[in-house]
């Protein structure tokens, strides 16, 4: 950017200014601004500033005291007046560039003079139109930024302040603001903030999710092994109640019934036995009563047969019978009946008839007639003993078929008794069983019970863990998220307080070097020195050419080229291609001096356009012959007192 | 000589015996038969077992009381012994009976009182006169 | 624009490897850029915007 021309109006003693600059092309880039002190050469600096940038930097006790407004405008106008400083300029292609200020400025009622704000305008060509900036402050600062306005409009009596104490910390300030790192800066202070605040929020959270995490987990095994538990139990239950079925199933099918018609049956059977053995018995006795009859007579069988051959023998040889027998008559006797038939009596002496012979008969004692009389005994005798046989065989047979009989009766009967004494067992046994079945089924459900009363219990107290867990878990998350915020801010700003410490070494290398090729070629002694530097704390050294610090030996005016070499330097890093507007540049430099950096100051500021502003002191014919070629346009200011105020005048030489 | 109207032997209580603890006598209990089993058995068994009486023989059977087949059964056994003149002498008669029976009655004694089991006395007794019957024509 | 931010930032910020960070980056410096002349701290939302744009990457 050039300046092309400046105008003010009614600022401060200037009511009615419009100068001309010269531009940097034809070597002749210089504008000269003279002025005796006190004149106001610092108010027209100030104008520039006050456009550009709305304040005033270098203002004299009386002019603070006195509004901006040039007095005597603001009365000659009855309180209604406006300050307007309008500078013409051009950018990098040659496109005009109309930045303007106004102010008004008015009494109130009590006549106390006020101040409405003030206006930036600023006019540029886009596109061959001219437009009206709509966001003026924004373009000029992203043209002309203000931090760097100290590197292109600077008081010269004033440069000195880099090389005092608190220099350093303007020289760092200097680079830093060249660097435009504080955008940097910014971001690092703003990360800085969020970090803390993420790591502040999660202090507050104390995640105690994996010690839940374990109470569930052991909670779940123990409930786990429960429920095995309690289907291994309900498994028993179920065969438990098939078993107890099974029984009941063969209860149903068989003894009990049985039982019972068994029983009938060897009530049955046992009388049947009894039955048979009592004809048996009976039989038995009464053969062996009529054996006691039989067997004497069979024993005696050889006398019977000896005694019947004897009566066939004596009845072969007719010697039985004989007449009458005495049995007959015995017999006749007993019956009381006579031969003819004749009852006897002992009154007709019939009986007494028979008996008589009787005697006579008995008397004989023919044993023919005792043989007769026992021949029938012995003829039945010998017949009965014949069938002996016979009738024993028949005995056995009769005996044997009852025993039979009752034999088979008594096995059936033993089987039904067995059969019996088994269905008692195996019903003993089947209610044994039963009991103890419907015992373990009682204590089975007991466990039951008391399983699913625990597993209710596991579960709600793992439901409950698990909202507690959820919580956790979204504290966790949520701190997770904060520690991941909190990290990406963190490492993001460690790059960029790296990238702001490269960059400010960078920037400071370059600024040292241009600042050395500088001095160098400005300083009239080269050889005396050695070297230029910027510390690490940003304090500047010159070495003398022995090697040892020269700064604090450096007379004024080589502190001044010092400090000129230093200015080129940071606006010439900093990227803006702006105008120089120096204030009083040689003034506290002696005489010869200041003929010698007047030699070397246009080469030095070669191309740029500078606007000096001088007093009569240092603008002296030697500087003048010095500058004279590079000087495009001279001016000189002037000023006159009224009773209001002063009007200064800024009049080409 | 009185007429001798009844048999004796040697001791009544045997027959009470007999009678009472013998399952054999015990529906047929009269004494008379068992006199008469017991004359058979000692018959059978040979003259060897004719026992005389002692001197205090008791009265257990009057003849009237014996069955007209007894008395018969008394005869033929008294002929077998002592030949068919026997039957003139009618103490003689009765005689031999009484010690025939006397022998039987030991027999008995032996066989159905002393630690036999019942029924095996009667089982030989059957055997025994199974064996006399087969002979029998 | 003459100047926007510093090629110098510009540049290193390309020269970041992590691209989550790299990309972070160039929007706070963009943010920072357009709110420079106020001075204040009230975009705090915007960084947070930024902020949880990039950590879903």
């Amino acid at each position: 950017m050039i300046i092309e021309s400046i105008k003010l109006t009614n600022f401060r003693q200037y009511q009615d200014v419009d100068i001309m600059f010269t531009k940097p092309d034809k070597n002749k880039s210089f504008t000269i601004i003279q002025a005796p002190n006190g004149v106001g050469k610092s108010n027209f600096f100030n104008a520039i500033i006050w456009c550009l940038y709305d304040k005033e930097i270098y203002l004299t006790k009386e002019d603070k005291r006195l509004p901006l407004i040039n007095t005597i405008a603001l009365k000659e106008n009855d309180g209604n007046s406006e300050v307007k400083v309008e500078i013409k300029m051009r950018d990098e292609k040659d496109r005009p560039v109309f930045i303007s200020r106004e102010q008004n400025f008015y009494y109130d009622q009590e006549r106390k003079i006020k101040k409405a704000p003030s206006k930036l305008k600023m006019v540029r060509e886009i596109n061959k139109n001219m437009i009206v900036v709509s966001e003026p402050e924004y373009i000029l600062s992203q043209l002309m930024p203000e931090t760097i306005k100290e590197y292109f409009f600077f008081d010269g009596e004033r440069l000195d302040n880099y090389f005092k104490k608190e220099g350093a910390e303007s020289i760092k300030n200097a680079v830093f603001k060249i660097s435009q790192i504080d955008l940097l800066d910014k971001i690092i202070i703003h990360l800085s903030e969020k970090r803390q605040s993420f790591v502040r929020e999660n202090k507050n959270l104390t995640p105690v999710a994996d010690k839940i995490r374990q109470e569930i987990e052991s909670a779940s095994k123990a409930l786990e092994t429960s429920k095995q538990d309690l289907d291994e139990k309900n498994r028993f239950l179920v065969e438990g109640k098939k078993n107890i079925k099974e029984i009941l199933e063969k209860i149903r099918k068989n003894p009990i019934k049985n039982a019972k018609d068994l029983k009938e049956q060897r009530i049955n059977l046992e009388e049947e036995v009894k039955e048979y053995e009592d004809k048996i018995k009976e039989l038995e006795l009464d053969f062996e009563e009529s054996l006691v009859n039989l067997a004497p007579k069979i024993l005696i069988h050889n006398a019977i047969e000896n005694t019947k051959e004897i009566i066939e023998e004596k009845e072969k040889r007719k010697e039985i019978p004989p007449g009458i027998t005495d049995k007959y008559i015995r017999k006749l006797l007993e019956k009381k009946e006579c031969i003819c038939g004749r009852i006897l009596s002992n009154k007709d002496g019939s009986e007494d008839n028979l008996k008589e012979l009787l005697n006579r008969y008995k008397n004989l004692s023919d044993l023919g007639s005792i043989l007769l009389n026992i021949k029938t005994d012995i003829e039945i005798i010998f017949r009965e003993n014949s069938k002996f046989k016979e009738t024993y065989l028949n005995y056995e047979k009769t005996l044997r078929e009852l025993e039979k009989k009752r034999e088979e009766k008594s096995k059936l009967l033993k089987k039904t008794i067995e059969k019996l004494s088994l269905s008692d067992e195996s019903f003993a046994k089947y209610e044994g069983d039963l009991e103890s079945f419907n015992t373990e089924i009682e204590n089975i459900n007991m466990k039951i019970g008391e399983l699913k009363a625990s597993i209710v219990n596991s579960e709600q107290f793992i439901k409950s863990r698990n909202e507690a867990l959820d919580d956790e878990l979204k504290k966790e998350k949520k701190f997770n998220l904060l520690r991941r915020k909190r990290d990406l801010c963190a490492q993001t700003l460690e790059i960029a307080e790296r990238m702001k410490k490269e960059i400010m070494e960078e920037t400071k290398e370059e600024i040292e070097k241009r600042t050395k090729e500088q001095f160098f070629q400005l300083i009239w002694n080269p050889s005396a020195f050695k070297d230029v530097k910027i510390d690490e704390d940003y304090t500047l050294s010159v070495i003398h050419a022995s090697g040892l610090e020269a700064l604090g030996s450096l007379s004024a005016g080589q502190r001044q080229v010092l400090a000129l070499s230093f200015i080129s330097a940071i606006n010439g890093v900093s990227g803006f291609n702006l105008p120089i507007i120096v204030d009083t540049p040689l003034g506290r430099i002696s005489k010869d001096t200041r003929s010698n950096i007047a030699q070397k100051l246009p080469n030095f500021l070669k191309n740029k356009q500078v606007v000096m502003l001088v007093t009569d002191e240092e603008y002296t014919t030697d500087v003048r012959k010095k500058l004279g070629s590079y000087v495009g346009k001279e001016y000189e200011i002037k000023l006159k007192e009224f009773k209001n105020g002063g009007i200064a005048k800024i009049i080409e030489k | 000589m009185k007429k001798r109207d009844r048999v004796f032997c040697d001791n009544l209580k045997d027959y009470k015996i007999l009678k009472e603890e013998t399952e054999l006598f015990k529906r047929e209990n009269t004494n008379s038969s068992i006199f008469i089993i017991a004359m058979a058995l000692g018959f059978k068994e040979g003259k060897i077992h004719k026992t005389p009486l002692k001197k205090g023989k008791e009265g257990v059977v009057r003849l009237t009381y014996f069955k007209e087949e007894h008395l018969s059964m008394i005869k033929a056994v008294a002929i077998m012994d002592s030949g068919l003149d026997v039957l003139f002498d009618e103490d003689k008669v009765y005689s031999i009976a009484e010690e025939y029976a006397n022998g039987g009655i030991k027999m008995l004694k032996r066989e159905l009182i002393a630690n036999k089991e019942p029924g095996s006395y009667i089982k030989k007794l059957c055997t025994e006169l199974l064996d006399i019957s087969r002979k029998i024509a | 624009m003459d100047t926007e931010i510093n090629q110098k930032i510009i540049g290193k910020i390309e020269k970041i490897k992590e691209k989550k960070i790299r990309e972070f980056l160039k929007e706070i410096v963009c943010l920072e850029f357009q709110n420079s002349e106020e001075g204040r701290w009230p975009f705090r939302e915007e960084y947070e915007k930024r902020i949880n744009k990039f950590l879903d990457d």
